[in-house]
């Protein structure tokens, strides 16, 4: 398991300073939370962690190491090591939802389709999803189907870091709260959690640290509990607003 | 008038850059995806059926396209021929101007134009939907090697569809030319037969599938490349036309490099 560290990041997209000079320590086995209003940044900090970006300022140190260094080989490894449940679900629009989560275990092992389709079923039944989803392509679903299985391909992977981007936020609230135990799970299970969600609630409830952004800079690093009493009029817009 | 100056002496100044950037990124995608595809063992399974679907949209579905093009273009170019060539009494060169014009040149030239309108402006949207979509990214997570997995099977499966598009191509264009000279001047098929096995060399048909193969991947190379440049959904239809563009010019600098290169 790794503990990240960001030094000084910076990241500029097409001219705009999306991140500012951020430094920040994510100990390994914790959930850390991460708030923010829309378009402060949160995602693109996720990216980061996970070397998404081409070229930014600064450096992400993983297990003492400057990911940002790391060979097209080396990556694609730390890559394997975490799973990303992305905001949009990202599956990808020209295989079917089967071939989609397979994907990981066609690429990297010799499992067969059926050893594969027991290792879905669970998640399917969890989610009550009916099987036949599994051979649709991701544009017939809806966009809450499509975050389950986005939440489904990272959660095959088992690794043992997981980025969660806004996981919730599609879903309604029976699948919210499936989720939010799932979450809950991995964390007593000693996975490192980075957790990206509007539902400041659960997030503060679950969390053994919190970072809030506010246009592109960190501005609290804290425990929970400190967030919660928090008198500084981002945390407390954030959570009326958010609440 | 000071900031209009200077970012006209930015832009002038960077133009060179850019220039470069884009060869280097072009080679860099072919040089390092084909690597991949050499050293990775894992996956091979699921890349090279991609190959294969990459194979059956830009090879098997410009068939229909390809036919009628190709038939008309003989068709055509016999039809302009003919009257002048028979004045002259010079029937016998239709196969000669056949060979320079279908075979060495519009065959690969045309196949490629056919390839750059379906495939490569398909190609480069599929891949800026991608980017978009964050499908990249969600490859790149999953510890997969896009140059692998994305750009070897696009690049490698317009290579040979190309290859095999110009031989039907010149195929179907050497007998639209000869349906034309049989009912125009009623030039039989063992006449024509014997004219074009005369004229039309082995080398020359062999020159042709190698342009078309060197069009093939710069085709789809172009396309990837400009793909990989799109990052919000406004961008998707302006990489795709700067594709094609870029694409149509790249193949004309081709075709007089290779063209001049046989020729010495």
């Amino acid at each position: 398991m790794h503990e990240i560290e960001l030094k000084n990041i910076s990241l500029t997209l097409n001219g705009h300073h999306v991140l500012s000079n951020i430094s920040e320590t994510i100990e390994s086995g914790s959930l850390y939370y991460l708030m923010g209003t829309a378009g402060s940044g949160k995602s693109s900090f996720l990216k980061v962690i996970n070397g998404l970006f081409m070229e930014i300022e600064g450096e992400v140190i993983v297990n003492g190491e400057n990911i940002y260094n790391y060979g097209q080989k080396k990556m694609l490894e730390y890559h394997k090591e975490n799973s990303f449940v992305f905001q949009n679900s990202a599956l990808i629009s020209n295989m079917t939802i089967l071939e989609n989560l397979s994907l990981y275990y066609n690429y990297h092992t010799k499992l067969t389709k059926n050893e594969i389709i027991e290792k879905i079923n669970p998640y399917m039944k969890l989610f009550e999803i009916e099987q036949g989803k599994l051979y649709d392509r991701p544009y017939y679903l809806s966009t809450g189907q499509r975050m389950l299985f986005g939440i489904i391909r990272a959660l095959l992977e088992d690794c043992k870091t997981i980025f969660w981007d806004e996981p919730i936020s599609n879903l309604d609230q029976i699948e919210r709260n499936k989720v939010k135990k799932i979450i809950k799970e991995k964390k007593s299970q000693g996975k490192t959690i980075i957790l990206v969600s509007n539902d400041w609630e659960f997030g503060l409830s679950v969390a053994d640290h919190v970072g809030v952004l506010h246009n592109g800079r960190l501005i609290h690093s804290e425990a929970p509990e400190k967030i919660r009493k928090s008198k500084d009029h981002v945390i407390k817009s954030l959570i009326s607003q958010e609440g | 008038m000071k900031k209009t100056l200077l970012s006209h002496l930015i832009r002038y100044i960077s133009k060179p850059y850019r220039l470069w950037k884009y060869i280097g990124g072009i080679f860099a995608l072919i040089v390092f995806s084909s690597l991949a595809y050499l050293t990775i063992i894992r996956g091979k399974k699921i890349v090279n059926k991609i190959l294969t679907d990459q194979i059956f949209f830009t090879g098997n579905l410009a068939i229909k396209i390809i036919s009628s093009v190709a038939f008309l273009i003989g068709a055509i170019t016999v039809i302009q021929l003919f009257e002048r060539l028979s004045q002259l009494g010079a029937l016998d060169l239709i196969a000669v101007i056949l060979d320079s014009v279908i075979v060495r040149e519009l065959g690969p030239l045309l196949a490629g134009f056919v390839v750059i309108a379906r495939s490569g402006s398909a190609i480069a949207a599929e891949i800026a939907t991608m980017m978009v979509n964050e499908e990249i990214s969600a490859l790149e997570m999953l510890g997969i090697d896009t140059l692998y997995f994305i750009v070897f099977p696009r690049i490698a499966g317009a290579c040979i569809s190309l290859m095999v598009l110009t031989i039907y191509f010149i195929a179907m264009g050497l007998l639209g030319g000869f349906f034309i000279g049989n009912l125009y001047a009623g030039i039989t098929f063992a006449d024509f037969q014997t004219y074009i096995t005369r004229e039309i060399t082995f080398v020359d048909v062999v020159g042709a599938v190698l342009k078309s193969a060197v069009f093939g991947v710069f085709i789809s190379t172009i396309s990837i490349y400009y793909g990989f440049q799109a990052f919000s959904s406004t961008q998707i239809p302006q990489v795709t036309t700067k594709s094609v563009v870029s694409s149509i010019f790249v193949l004309f600098i081709i075709d007089i490099i290779m063209t001049l290169s046989f020729s010495l």
